[in-house]
């Protein structure tokens, strides 16, 4: 076709062989074909020539890249390391702009990521914490640190289900094997004292149960489970494992006050007392278990219903304890102002139901009618339950009573 | 001679096609290697310049220091480098038959590396699409194709370097042919594919195969989210609005410095960005790691709306003071922070349930590229790319066509032709190539024209006016039309004695013109508007008078195509 195009009409000016453009001295001036032989033209081996130098400016390129990435990856060290000496002192909203820049610098770094959402976290940007670590799971699902960070962050919302999810998530995700057992135990007990915070008791204790199993041949975690179950008002399974401590470690004073404290629940008093006697005489400054043993000794002095007194005896308790509760009541009474109608109405009641009671609390009275020293029993359980309510502090005297009254509510002789 | 002795050889000759092709992937790897190493040395330069952690001084100072330079450069020796560089490459598709002196990517790559890595908030694709239509016309006039092949070329170039610059290939082929052709059904579109895939390998062979953006997995959680999603376009809109109409009053305030000031005026740009950066250091350059942050909620909702608005006066600043760097990532920094912002604050308010906030600053990207760039098409393309998620397309389409609605409602010219228009070059828009029949105004125009000098009395200007028996008369001269001059206005200047007074005191206001591409329809439609005589001028440089059409040259035409 081209070469016809040369040569159709013989008495024209000689054309260019490939473009039909008039050859000016023997050559094209457009596309400067001489016409001479020449299998391979001018723009094939400038197009070979452009491939060819086009390999070094690739490669050159590719260098720069390179370089490009390394310098990258050195700024997001130096902004991790930055992040992490503000939050050290305590410059949190310095922290999230350092580790902002270091995941800018290196988006891909798992640890930066993680950073930065812990750093939103702690500077009170739950919501841009929660999208982050999101994120981050998207291409890590299965990465505990993520699911413990998302868990706490829907924990402090105060979002149950959500929070057990990722806190589940968490634990049957990867750690590192050899931590992986403590730091399993320890989201263990971090999701079960979120539960129980949030009234979740049923849940909680059968994370407790797992976490009991798992426990190592070591006083402290079993001490650390038997709080939790006691938190969880399984006081039962608390004793089992402040007793397993003892076991291990016989004159832990934190276990021994456990004991003491699990088995004054259980209504099992003399051995509170021995328990707490013990963990004192290890630890004197224990407070709450000095408080108990007092409450504890209250209640096995003055409780007229204890098997083995005489009558007098359980008279003399009874009125006493009688007699503590009518000037609760008359000293809660004179500060009515402060409660409501209803429990006026509540505390009158009871005042007048005391005055009828109280004539009958004689001994000889007691003698005819033995079933007279439970109504006793129940009343001032009852004066001391209504002016809890109304006037607030207890003594320890009343806690005594509240207890040897509710030892008794159930038909107990 | 020796061809007929020789077939194979004649046969081994390759025909304009075949070069066509082999260099469209050749433009294809060059000019996405240059879009790489454009995007590196950028990086490169702002660490150089600014360290990991720059003094107050180095932030201050760096985008002075650089802008006096750039300015230096581009007044000097690369005037055609200013700005994005889309507008210049549409120029020079359409006006300039795909002409694009070799100086003016090397001087876009030198300039805008200089800009955006001092800081300056401008983009890299619209300088990409310049240096890789640069690229591809040199090349093109260096392989001697004909003119309408380096015309052709010069799309191919730039699809080529978006490509590479945004990890898009198709939405790159279709800002090539929504943006730069102006014509989506453009035959050219084969060449466009070929180099934007081309380049796109040689990308991610370099930069590897990770997506510009980590995009969130999007989900529509509820259609009543819908409406959310509108909001957010009409706020888009508003915010495309702001910027379009911010940019181009600023520019034109900069246009009307003194000529002289042009060397300091991206300086001037400078001086503020730097100021700008003492506060917001994240709106430096071109800012894609915060959109990425946007997108997967790193960010504060209260930080991503300061950003916005500091971006917002930034990237104007930068762009009207005459540095070199683009609009298009700008537009999706707005839109990712804007987005993010009103996404955490519906996923903790709304009263429905909401998908995450990074669904929204993807939209939000989407929303603010078609309200500014105007290209609504590859805006939906763009996204849907970078999610490869077709649950997006729905809300998205809402989005940007609120947004694009808003922009084009109350700034009817898009940005880049705005942008052209303020250096008096007039893109033809496909609507006017078109619209009509096959007869234009260079048909039908006169350039037998009569000027009136700007300085001449009104009394010469009147003679003039009645000797010619003319209803109207131009001031000015060829190259420089200064405005035109009424019979009426004349003779009520004569008549109260100000014959004496310089005729450029009583120009016509509100005339309009044509261009010598524009249909006959549009001449006579405009024809009415004017007083009695429509100038026709140059699309390169709307002063420069090419002729002329008077109510006579309007009736030979008629009497000499009796048919139309």
């Amino acid at each position: 076709m081209e070469s016809d195009r040369s040569t159709q009409n013989t008495q024209d000016a000689p054309r260019c062989s490939v473009c039909g453009s008039p050859l000016k001295a023997g050559s094209c001036p457009r596309c400067g074909d001489t016409g001479g032989f020449q299998w391979i033209r001018r723009e094939t081996l400038l197009l070979v020539l452009v491939a060819v130098a086009s390999v070094p400016l690739y490669l050159f390129t590719r260098e720069v890249a390179i370089r490009n990435r390394e310098r990258k990856a050195l700024a997001a060290t130096y902004w991790h390391q930055r992040g992490q000496q503000q939050l050290v002192s305590g410059d949190t909203e310095g922290a999230i702009v350092s580790f902002h820049r270091s995941t800018v610098n290196d988006r891909e770094n798992f640890q930066y990521g993680l950073e930065l959402a812990k750093a939103l976290a702690a500077g009170g940007y739950p919501e841009e914490a929660r999208l982050a670590l999101l994120r981050l799971r998207d291409s890590a699902p299965e990465d505990s640190e993520i699911n413990l960070q998302l868990a706490r962050l829907v924990a402090s919302r105060g979002n149950v289900r959500e929070a057990v999810r990722y806190y589940r998530n968490a634990l049957y995700g990867v750690w590192p094997t050899e931590t992986a057992a403590p730091e399993r135990r320890e989201v263990r007990k971090e999701l079960i004292e979120f539960l129980l915070e949030r009234q979740e008791r049923t849940i909680a204790l059968s994370e407790l149960l797992l976490l009991s199993s798992e426990l190592p041949l070591d006083s402290g975690p079993h001490i650390e489970v038997a709080w939790l179950f006691l938190r969880a008002d399984d006081s039962q399974q608390a004793l089992a494992h402040f007793l397993k401590a003892l076991e291990l470690d016989p004159k832990n004073e934190t276990a021994l006050a456990g004991a003491g404290e699990s088995s004054f629940y259980l209504r099992d008093y003399r051995n509170a007392r021995r328990y707490l006697r013990a963990a004192l005489a290890q630890q004197p400054s224990l407070e709450n278990a000095s408080q108990l043993l007092e409450i504890t000794d209250l209640i096995l002095s003055r409780d007229p219903l204890a098997s083995r007194l005489s009558l007098p005896e359980r008279h003399r308790r009874l009125d006493a304890n009688f007699t503590h509760a009518l000037q609760r009541l008359e000293s809660c009474m004179e500060r009515q102002t402060e409660s409501t109608e209803a429990h006026v109405s509540d505390l009158q009641t009871l005042h007048q139901e005391a005055r009828e009671l109280q004539p009958k609390l004689q001994l000889r009275s007691l003698r005819r009618d033995p079933g007279l020293i439970n109504e006793g029993v129940d009343l001032a359980y009852r004066i001391l339950q209504a002016t809890h309510r109304s006037c607030g502090e207890r003594s320890n005297l009343d806690q005594a009573l509240v207890r040897i009254g509710e030892r008794y509510q159930g038909g107990e002789t | 001679m020796s061809l007929p002795l020789f077939p194979l050889a004649q046969r081994l000759r390759i025909r304009e096609n075949q070069i066509f092709l082999g260099l469209t992937v050749l433009i294809g790897v060059i000019a996405g290697l240059a879009a790489v190493l454009f995007t590196l040395a950028i990086e490169s330069t702002q660490d150089l310049l600014f360290g990991f952690s720059p003094s107050w001084w180095r932030l201050l100072v760096v985008p002075l220091a650089a802008s006096l330079g750039a300015g230096f450069l581009l007044v000097r020796f690369f005037p055609e480098a200013r700005g994005s560089g889309v507008p210049q490459t549409e120029a020079a598709f359409h006006l300039e038959q795909g002409i694009i002196p070799a100086r003016v990517p090397i001087g876009k790559f030198l300039t805008g590396v200089l800009c955006v890595g001092s800081g300056h908030s401008l983009g890299r694709e619209g300088p990409s699409v310049q240096i890789g239509a640069g690229i591809a016309s040199a090349m093109g006039r260096w392989f001697k194709l004909s003119p309408s092949r380096v015309q052709n070329l010069v799309p191919v170039g730039a699809a080529a370097a978006l490509s590479a610059a945004f990890n898009t290939p198709v939405a790159a082929v279709l800002f090539a042919l929504e943006e730069i052709i102006g014509d989506m059904n453009a035959a050219l579109i084969g060449s466009t594919v070929v180099a934007s895939v081309t380049a796109v390998i040689v990308e991610r062979s370099i930069l590897g195969h990770d997506a510009l953006f980590r995009v969130p997995a999007y989900q529509l959680v509820h259609p009543v989210e819908l409406i959310a999603y509108g909001a957010l376009g009409v706020a888009g809109g508003l915010i495309s609005l702001l910027f379009c109409k911010g940019l181009l009053r600023a520019r034109q305030w900069f246009l009307h410095m003194p000529s002289r000031s042009r060397l300091f005026q991206p300086a001037m740009g400078g001086l503020f960005i730097g100021i700008l950066l003492l506060f917001f250091p994240e709106v430096m350059g071109v800012g894609y790691e915060y959109v990425d942050q946007a997108l997967n909620g790193g960010l504060v909702w209260r930080t991503m709306l300061l950003l916005c608005f500091a971006k917002l006066a930034a990237t104007i600043i930068s762009y009207a003071s005459g540095n070199a760097g683009g609009i298009f990532a700008p537009s999706l920094y707005l839109g990712a922070m804007l987005g993010g912002a009103v996404g955490v604050l519906v996923h903790s308010f709304a009263p429905f349930p909401t998908g995450e906030p990074g669904a929204y600053a993807l939209v939000g990207m989407g929303a603010l590229f078609a309200g500014i760039i105007r290209a609504p098409m590859t805006s939906v393309f763009m996204v849907f790319e970078l999610t490869q998620d077709y649950q997006i397309l729905v809300p998205l389409m809402v989005a940007n066509m609120l947004s694009f609605l808003i922009s084009r409602r109350y700034q009817p010219v898009p940005i880049y032709h705005a942008l052209l228009e303020q250096d008096h070059i007039h893109l033809p828009p496909s609507g006017t190539r078109l619209a009509g029949g096959a007869v234009r105004v260079r048909q039908l125009m006169t350039q037998d024209i009569t000027f009136v000098p700007e300085e001449a009395s009104v009394e010469s200007a009147w003679r003039l006016v009645q000797a010619q028996s003319a209803p109207c008369l131009l001031v000015g001269s060829r190259p420089r039309l200064v405005g035109l001059v009424s019979y009426p206005t004349l003779q009520q200047a004569m008549e109260s004695g100000k014959s004496a007074e310089p005729v450029s005191q009583f120009l016509t206001d509100g005339w309009t013109h044509v261009h010598p591409d524009h249909s006959v329809e549009v001449a006579l439609d405009r024809f009415r508007q004017n007083p009695g005589l429509l100038p026709v001028v140059s699309r390169r440089e709307t002063s420069r008078v090419e002729g002329v059409i008077t109510r006579q040259t309007i009736l030979n035409f008629l009497e000499s195509k009796p048919e139309m």
